[in-house]
């Protein structure tokens, strides 16, 4: 009997090793954000296989890889909020600059940025901001700023809000003109009886994408939504356009990154080394619709997309767009404010 | 025969259909009620343990759970928060108890008649509305839930027709909103009240109705006496299966009622979801699991106070 077993342990074993060793690269990464033909190529190029597992939040990724998924992938796409929070918690592994010559390409405010400085661990991939995706009326153009959700003269119309407790708070943060950053309880306190009103007066809150094809539906007039998805509800609707408030707003960028237990760290490096290409990198934005970190890409992006501020910000806005940060020992306030708004 | 066998063993006795020793009999139970046992201890009573431990353990700055040991969590939940005593957890809790038993509520009052009428039905007739009854179970609660948004949305025949009565505007949607809410729940939760009060139902003795009848007691006093302690077993463990799951729902509420309100199943997943906060969302957990419990104790000691033991 136990020998039986010890021979069934030892065909596992060697199965599960000859399966580890084998070219293979697992890619954690939000839904719908690769070109499935940019998987093909790097697969056909460096004859190996390549396995994606999707997330729809970050926080339900990190939950994921923290709690037993770490050995489980070798490339993961957090957004850069969370890269603090996975180098303390010694998740990820450093990147080999030599194995990345592409690093080069990426774009100054990309390359050594603050929430990673020296890009010891991350490779920008795309980048975003959130805004408001509204419906155009006749009559009378919009005023691009919160006001049309925070203050109820400016109102244009039923709206829904976005229902993640950073955005929210840092759209309501942004409009008093603080940092979507603060922790100053004065200043959130303020922001929590914005929502709080605005709550009220709205549709309810949810997802960027709910809200977006709430505003297509014709359901609510204005939502607050991640620009890539605006810029695809542009291109089926034509009376509905996306613009980034005047206040300032959030912007984002989601970063390759390897897993300190990845198992197989040499091929995830090459993967990022080959997204980095400059007509990689360019494929990728013409698919997906958000905009590239990579220089060397941008004149092969379609001339169009380069020309849609929802997709590039004018400069005057990109100076008013800031990256959240994680709170740290302050996620405690920024979660009562957001229990508080909730649950009046 | 001799108290001790030649064995020095307890005589036998006749269990599971044999003649068993008393060892037999151990290792014969322990075989059939292992499997279950082990199942319960390792993925019900650990996991509940660690949950316990968690709860008074506090969250790191990086959302990790750090070894230090405090009550914070308690307090937190009693309503000491950052931003001074403000108690929305226990507010959270009492509406998410409403929301349950208002649903439960609705629930009952109409699967009585739905019941009694199947129960009268013809045989063949019988099994297909039972069957009608079970449908909605076979299909994702999400995608039901998802369903109602397009039946009740703006352009929708329910909202059009709303307008046309003049209860609504032209083209305004009949969700989000409480009634879109309670609408969602009780359809997705009749179907657990139903088939147990259906259970009792059919095998009621109709002879003591009849005999209640034939004494004169009026249609009140015939459903009191002869018919309610005859359902009362289908009764309690409908409503169980109904109340536990509508106070812990969130989707319906966030779905239908455009997350406007936190209920007990949204603030624990803001916990162990965008807040990280384990340690918090376990104490949440605890207490929640601790409030359902003393509810069912006080149901059981009350009825048993009233001498017509129940099925718990």
């Amino acid at each position: 009997m136990f020998k039986k077993l010890w021979l069934l342990g030892m065909v596992l074993g060697t199965a599960v090793s000859t399966w580890a060793q084998a070219n293979k690269l697992n890619l954690y990464i939000w839904s719908e954000y690769i070109d499935p033909e940019i998987v093909k190529d790097f697969e056909k190029k460096f004859d190996c296989k390549v396995t994606i597992d999707v997330f729809e939040d970050e926080s339900a990724m990190l939950a994921k890889i923290q709690g037993g998924g770490a050995g489980l992938y070798d490339v993961v796409v957090p957004p850069e909020q969370v890269i603090g929070t996975m180098v303390s918690l010694k998740l990820l592994a450093p990147l080999r600059h030599q194995n990345i010559p592409n690093l080069k390409n990426l774009e100054g405010r990309f390359y050594n940025p603050v929430y990673d400085p020296g890009n010891r661990y991350t490779a920008a991939y795309q980048w975003g901001t959130m805004g408001i995706y509204v419906r155009q009326s006749k009559d009378k153009p919009v005023a691009e700023t919160w006001g049309i959700l925070f203050d109820p003269k400016q109102q244009a119309g039923s709206f829904v809000l976005i229902d993640s407790h950073r955005d929210s708070i840092g759209a309501a943060l942004k409009y008093l003109g603080y940092s979507l950053n603060s922790t100053d309880p004065k200043q959130l306190k303020q922001a929590r009886d914005l929502l709080l009103d605005a709550k009220k007066r709205s549709l309810g809150f949810e997802s960027g994408v709910g809200g977006k094809n709430k505003v297509l539906a014709k359901g609510a007039t204005a939502a607050i939504v991640y620009n890539g998805d605006a810029a695809r509800g542009t291109k089926e609707d034509k009376d509905t356009y996306f613009f980034v408030p005047k206040e300032g707003s959030e912007i984002w960028v989601d970063s390759m990154v390897v897993l300190a237990k990845a198992p197989h760290r040499d091929l995830a490096e090459k993967f990022i080394n080959f997204i980095l290409d400059a007509e990689v990198g360019a494929k990728l934005s013409n698919f997906n619709q958000y905009a590239t970190p990579n220089k060397a890409a941008k004149p092969l992006i379609a001339p169009e997309d380069l020309k849609n501020t929802a997709i590039y910000p004018t400069p005057e806005i990109l100076a008013k767009l800031e990256f959240l940060k994680d709170p740290g020992r302050q996620a405690k306030l920024y979660d009562e404010i957001w229990t508080q708004v909730k649950a009046k | 025969m001799s108290a001790h066998n030649e064995h020095g063993e307890r005589p036998a006795e006749v269990l599971f259909g044999e003649r068993l020793t008393r060892r037999d009999h151990l290792r014969r139970s322990a075989m059939l009620s292992g499997p279950g046992f082990l199942w319960v201890v390792i993925f019900l009573f650990l996991p509940l343990l660690f949950m316990v431990g968690i709860s008074v353990l506090s969250r790191g700055a990086a959302g990790e759970i750090s070894l230090t040991f405090t009550w914070e969590n308690f307090q937190r939940f009693a309503g000491f928060g950052e931003l001074g005593f403000d108690p929305m957890y226990p507010t959270i809790i009492l509406r998410s108890l409403v929301l349950g038993l208002a649903t439960t509520a609705i629930c009952l009052v109409m699967a009585f008649p739905l019941t009694f009428f199947i129960a009268g039905l013809r045989s063949p007739l019988k099994n297909l509305a039972l069957t009608l009854v079970v449908i909605p179970l076979w299909t994702n609660l999400l995608i039901r839930t998802y369903a109602w948004q397009i039946l009740l949305a703006g352009d929708g025949w329910l909202a059009r027709a709303a307008a046309w009565v003049g209860l609504t505007g032209a083209g305004e949607a009949l969700y989000p909103g409480t009634l879109a809410v309670y609408t969602g729940m009780v359809c997705d939760f009749l179907p657990f009240l139903v088939l147990p009060l259906y259970a009792s139902v059919e095998k009621m003795d109709w002879s003591i109705v009849e005999a209640a009848m034939d004494l004169g007691a009026n249609g009140w006093r015939v459903f009191q006496h002869a018919v309610l302690p005859q359902v009362k077993p289908g009764v309690a463990a409908g409503c169980i299966l109904t109340f536990i799951p509508a106070m812990g729902t969130f989707v319906i509420p966030d779905l239908l009622g455009g997350s406007k309100t936190m209920l007990l199943g949204n603030a624990i997943q803001q916990q162990f979801g965008p807040s990280r906060d384990w340690p918090f969302g376990a104490a949440i957990t605890l207490l929640a699991v601790v409030i359902v419990m003393l509810g069912l104790w006080l149901f059981y000691r009350l009825d048993a106070k009233r001498g017509e033991g129940m099925i718990l």
